[in-house]
């Protein structure tokens, strides 16, 4: 039964490995290994570690490590590529269940995380979701307290066992043996190593206990007559036992503190990532794996929401899909600066022309685009620039009218009026740049001029089955509108209004049954007035042509998401969008549109937007999810942005641009006298605004509660601030006295002189022992062994004179001075009478023992 | 804690992580791989965790450790380590304690012994005790410490080494053994003639000091028959004389130049004879006890019985050193003038040896040795096979179960 660190330890790894193969499966696209990896942590965890009814011996363990390579092996055999790579994983995995149903010890352990940690490298090599950077915090939160695990079981293991160690100094002639060499095991190892590779590491080739630290590699012990038997025997020092129940500290606070790590390691991968240089990609000819490559690239999306074609009930649930289809980014033309939109941005995809039966296509003349742009028109160009992400289809979408621009890898194509670029440049992300009038005061405008000539009858076309219930509702809302015939655009804005605001009309994302009798725009004005976008545009374009009006079908996207991270609106596939366009010739415009537009060129009609999708009612629960979908949304877009698409440029614009240019200006403002001025001002200030703010009663408000918190942070932070100044001062000061006193000692140079005589003849102070006491067993000594009794009072006198200068801060009388000189030469005469060797032996000190004092 | 030093390491551990990390770092840079940074940073973490923490778990704990003052050789030494943890908030976990022990000097031989006690958790506030024991077999002074508070949580990348407290010094005095029945008839063959009995039956001739069993050969005389009847045998009672005479020990610590086994075996015997011989004295007390050393550095004490003499011999028998130079004629001119008439000297010497009162006036030329003072030397050789026959020593299990 193993004891409860064991335990924790036994399920902390266990999650571990299973949440890197998770992480690995994510990589490879596959539920197989997660899943059987699962099953076995389970197993594992009841059968090995809980119960111990099922744990491999060493013979097993062998086996199935050899079978997990052969199988290895044959997977590897003529392929490579993605196969390569998911044989690979799969032995990882083997391996990894493997050592699940052995009896675990700190080896197990170690390995066991290890490999954890290869899977989560390899893991890393592949492009992955948001579930990756989620589930990689859920690994630290459980690697973090596994290695603090494994470390506190070594050390209670570890000290266990070589608690005590026997020390021996050179002189001896013992010395430590630290590695003990089996040459059999050795040799085992070696085998292994050429059959299966660093898997050897994994194998079990028999335990053995080694002697370890501390023992000596002793020379034979005399035999002796066995009178003292003493003698031969080493000291022994036994380090205690654990009393049976002992806590192993592995408390309330234990977790938490571990639990603390979790932000503060975040924190520091936050710091670390944005900082880490990108250099480019280096192809050195390192082991080249199919889903090794590129991790920047991300898989085709299917388009969900725009299409070419509109079939008015086959789309069912409208796409909610929050996965990005395109951004875009407006700038000033000219000036470069970002350009503040406001509203929606409604962006172009197609534009349809022909109903029938339920179906919108495209039968046109086609339209070509004027070339240049208008010389008055340039001033007031915004620049959009697009990024696509990779779609199913060749469209791009924009803000219209544009101006084309030479060069760009994109094309008009004046037959379907549509902006494509090319078929192989579907599946990577595309970003190109046009020029747009449409954008005046930072909104989108509703008219815009047509380029040139218009066919108008095919934007009169009326389906092939009349709907006269769909013609009679237009008439009576023509008539209801009250406008002239020939005000097209009053008609049109009170039709467009009656199905976006009356209450009849409601917006529904889910599909409806209609009558199979009716064509389904019928049934939706006459009996089921619930649809998506595409009823209601289609509704409105053939009831203002009923009226005579020439409209059309435009399908895109309509976005209000801006990102203020980036400056960008994002259209995802949950903003596929219908719309209408109604043709205005130069007779059905009223000026006072025109000047809301203030195009100089109107000479060939225009188009004017009109919008009759109704918004969308939502329930509490939808907003909130709504709310949580688009934190998911964006979430995925910083992901995407931020993490997978981290590049050298992108670094150097983000991070290391911005910083350098905030240090630079910060430098230059400091410089100047008025940031000092400012400073002083709003330091005058403070206390004034301060008691402002919280008199009568201002303390009780969140800007109260948040300016408390602020002021007790910064006190606390300051206060630890001092609390590491004091520290570190009395450190250096510390220091500073140490040296002090170092430099004070050695101005005391006689008494250097004659510890460094006494030195050379194997004489030492001890630590334990003051000069005086030194001086006292060394004048006995000497005297005794050299014979001259003289000797005796000599050290004494010496070290009486040392402790006047080191203690009494007083220095020595020239004749003191020349008393101790004296005794010194004396003593060295003295010495150098006795050859070196004979009073060693006489004090029975080692030679080698002796040093020459440093 | 009255730290004095401190240091932080990198441990194995820690180095082989921090090249791990080196490598996927590099791994990282070189084929930008953004998660793989990502993964570098979230594994940076515990390196600058375990550096922070290291150090913080060694702030204000005191360490404190109690160690007798001296211990016989052989016999078991016990040390109590005391951690206190004076944090508020912070528990110390995985603190180890690590302990030097070293002998000074020459005495005891060369080796030092090292040892660490594990406390696995020290809550704030609250202090911890662990014990640790130990088996020193040579006599001698050693020194303790400095103890080092050392940490490697809560990974074990960092090391943290704190130098506590000073060092103490214990003395490993000289093992103690028994003197037999037939050192007491020798001694008293020696200083008082065989004719003279040692004990008596009669209670106001001395203290009782004990029982023991009648042998066989002895007086009947002797049997104290109400003991012998509360005990079912025969038995004889000990009586404890007040003698007014005084003893001397003189140790001379002789030993070749270079020694063999069995010269330092009787270097040791010597030794150890000669403590128990100023124990036995010391406990029978009454009388002044003289001792000398004939070693290393020639060393006189004498004084009245007591404790404070008996600590004070041990002592310095404990750290005693043979020499290869005769030292004993200086010995004997040192404290022969210490000596009275009724001094029984015993002279314990680790060579054959005569002492004639020709010997003691060649080492100094006068003749105060008076006569009734030779006759009261007695010399114990320890090299001498009979020694066995009034000296034995018991040996700690331990020792014997080691081989």
């Amino acid at each position: 039964m193993t004891d409860r660190l064991e335990r924790l330890l036994s399920i902390n790894v266990a999650v571990l490995v299973a949440l890197s193969t998770l992480l690995l499966g994510m990589g490879q696209r596959q539920v197989v290994l997660p899943a059987l990896m699962l099953v076995a942590v389970t197993a594992s965890l009841w059968l090995t570690d809980l119960t111990g009814w099922l744990r491999l011996n060493r013979t097993a363990t062998n086996g199935a490590m050899l079978l997990a390579v052969a199988a290895c092996a044959w997977d590897l055999l003529g392929r490579e590529g993605v196969s390569e790579a998911a044989a690979i994983s799969r032995l990882l995995v083997w391996v990894e269940i493997v050592l699940l149903f052995q009896q675990k010890d700190l080896r197990t352990w170690v390995q066991l995380m290890i490999l954890s940690l290869v899977q989560v490298t390899v893991a890393a090599l592949v492009p992955q979701k948001i579930w990756f950077g989620l589930l990689a915090v859920v690994y630290v939160a459980v690697g973090l307290p596994a290695v603090s695990l494994v470390f506190l079981q070594f050390e209670r293991t570890y000290y266990q066992r070589h608690g005590s160690a026997r020390l021996v100094s050179a002189a001896s002639g013992g010395r430590f043996r630290r590695f003990q060499v089996n040459w059999r095991r050795l040799g085992k190892i070696a085998l292994a190593t050429l059959v299966v590779g660093p898997l050897s590491l994994f194998l079990r080739y028999g335990e053995s206990e080694g002697t370890g630290e501390g023992e000596i590699d002793g020379a034979v012990k005399p035999a002796g007559t066995g009178r003292w038997p003493l003698l031969f025997h080493d000291a022994v020092l036994l380090v205690p036992e654990p009393r049976p129940g002992e806590p192993e500290g592995l408390t309330w606070e234990f977790w938490v503190r571990l639990l603390k790590f979790l932000p503060a390691t975040l924190l520091t991968a936050a710091v670390i990532f944005p900082f880490v240089p990108r250099l480019g990609r280096f192809e050195i000819g390192l082991y080249r794996v199919g889903w090794f490559e590129s991790n920047t690239r991300s898989d085709p999306v299917r388009t969900a929401g725009f299409s070419d074609e509109v079939v008015l009930g086959e789309l069912g649930l409208l796409s909610n899909d929050m996965k990005k289809v395109a951004e875009v980014e407006f700038t000033h033309t000219e000036s470069k600066q970002p350009y503040e939109v406001s509203g929606e941005v409604y962006l172009r995809g197609a534009v349809l022309t022909e109903y029938a039966d339920g179906q919108w296509k495209y039968r046109g003349q086609g339209h070509r685009l004027r070339r240049g742009v208008d010389p008055r028109l340039r001033s007031r160009l915004v620049q959009q620039k697009i990024t696509v992400e990779p779609l199913d289809r060749s469209e791009l979408f924009c803000v219209w009218p544009f101006v084309l621009r030479r060069g760009d890898r994109y094309f008009y194509n004046p037959k379907t009026e549509r902006l494509l670029r090319a078929d192989r440049q579907r599946n990577q992300r595309f970003t190109f740049t046009l020029d747009t009038p449409a954008l005046v005061d930072g909104v989108q405008v509703a008219l815009v001029p047509s380029d040139g000539p218009v066919a108008v009858r095919p934007l009169l076309a009326a389906p092939p089955h009349p709907m006269p219930r769909l013609e009679a509702l237009a008439r009576q809302w023509a008539q209801e509108s009250g406008a002239a015939p020939e005000d097209w655009v009053r008609v049109a804005r009170y039709m467009e209004s009656k199905l976006r605001d009356s209450e009849r009309f409601a917006y529904s994302s889910m599909g409806a049954v209609r009558d199979e009798q009716l064509d389904p725009i019928e049934d939706f004005v006459i009996n089921n007035p619930t649809g998506n976008c595409e009823y209601f545009a289609t509704a409105l374009t053939l009831m203002l042509r009923s009226q005579g009006i020439p409209a059309r079908l435009v399908v895109g996207f309509k976005t209000d998401e801006f990102s203020n991270l980036r400056n960008v609106f994002v259209a995802r596939q949950a903003h596929a969008h219908t719309w209408v366009e109604v043709y205005l010739d130069p007779e059905h415009l009223p000026d006072e549109l025109k000047a809301l537009s203030s195009f100089p060129d109107w000479s060939h009609g225009g188009w004017l937007r009109l919008d009759p999708t109704p918004a969308r009612d939502l329930t509490p629960v939808e907003a909130l999810l709504g709310g949580m979908e688009n934190w998911w949304a964006w979430l995925c877009e910083a992901w995407e942005q931020y993490v997978m698409g981290m590049n050298r440029q992108q670094q150097r614009e983000l991070v290391y641009g911005p910083l350098r240019r905030s240090f630079l200006a910060r430098l230059r403002r400091v410089g100047t006298l008025a940031w000092w001025k400012e400073l002083w001002e709003q330091v005058r200030r403070a206390p004034g605004w301060l008691a402002w703010y919280f008199a009568e009663g201002r303390w009780f408000s969140w800007r109260g509660g948040l300016a408390a918190v602020v002021l007790l942070l910064t006190g606390y932070f300051l206060w630890r601030g001092l609390c590491a100044l004091a520290r570190l001062a009395r450190i250096l000061w510390s220091r500073v006295a140490r040296h002090r006193d170092d430099s004070r000692r050695v101005q005391v140079a006689f008494y250097r002189r004659f510890e460094a005589l006494l030195a050379r003849r194997g004489l030492r102070r001890r630590t334990s022992q003051t000069p005086r006491e030194f001086a006292t067993a060394a004048g006995g000594q000497l005297a005794a062994v050299t014979g001259h009794a003289g000797l005796e009072g000599l050290p004494r006198q010496v070290a009486d004179a040392f402790y006047q200068v080191r203690f009494g801060d007083t220095a020595l009388e020239p004749l003191q001075e020349q008393a101790v000189d004296e005794a010194l030469g004396r003593l060295e005469e003295a010495l150098r009478a006795h050859p070196q060797r004979r009073l060693l032996a006489r004090l029975n000190v080692r030679p080698e023992a002796v040093r020459r004092p440093t | 804690m009255s730290a004095q030093k401190c240091r932080l390491r990198v441990c194995p551990e820690g180095w082989y992580y921090l090249l791990a990390l080196a490598v996927l770092l590099v791994i990282a840079i070189l084929r930008e791989a953004n998660l793989l940074v990502l993964v570098v940073g979230l594994l940076s973490g515990p390196i600058l965790l375990g550096w922070g923490l290291a150090i913080r778990t060694l702030r204000m704990l005191e360490v404190e450790r109690r160690v007798p003052r001296s211990v016989g050789a052989g016999d078991l030494l016990v040390v109590r380590v005391r951690v206190t943890n004076r944090r508020r908030r912070l528990s110390s976990w995985a603190v180890i304690v690590e302990d030097r022990l070293q002998p000074e000097g020459a005495a005891g031989g060369n080796t030092a012994v090292r040892s660490r006690t594990f406390f696995g958790h020290i809550p704030s506030g609250e202090t911890r005790q662990r014990t640790y024991r130990g088996r020193m077999t040579q006599r001698g002074r050693y020194r303790l410490g400095p103890l080092e508070v050392q940490t490697r949580f809560p990974f074990g990348f960092f090391s943290r080494t704190v130098v506590a407290g000073g060092t103490e010094t214990v003395t490993i005095l000289p093992r103690l053994g028994r003197l037999r029945p037939g050192w007491t008839a020798r001694r008293s063959e020696a200083f008082e003639g065989s004719h003279r009995p040692q004990l008596r039956q009669t209670r106001g001739l001395g203290d009782f000091y004990g029982v023991r069993e009648w042998r066989p050969g002895e007086s009947r005389r002797w049997i104290h028959w109400r003991s012998s009847a509360r005990h079912d045998t025969l038995v004889v009672c000990q009586l404890e004389q007040h003698r007014e005479f005084d003893v001397a020990v003189l140790l001379d610590l002789w030993q070749p130049r270079r020694p063999g086994v069995a010269d330092r075996e009787n270097v040791e015997l010597a030794v150890s004879f000669t403590a128990t011989v100023v124990a036995e004295v010391c406990r029978q007390g009454g009388s002044s006890l003289s001792l000398g050393i004939a070693g290393a550095e020639p060393y006189c004490l004498s004084g009245p019985v007591s404790t404070p003499l008996l600590q004070e011999a041990m002592e310095r028998l404990a750290v005693a050193q043979p020499s290869w130079e005769d030292h004993l004629a200086k010995l004997l001119d040192r404290i022969g003038p210490q000596l009275g008439a009724n001094t029984d000297v015993i002279l314990v010497t680790t060579r054959r040896i005569r002492i004639d009162h020709e010997r003691l006036q060649a080492a100094d030329g006068q003749a105060w040795w008076k006569q009734p003072l030779v006759a009261r030397f007695r010399v114990v050789d320890t090299s001498d096979a009979r020694l066995a026959e009034y000296f034995e020593t018991d040996w700690p299990v331990a020792v014997w179960a080691e081989d």
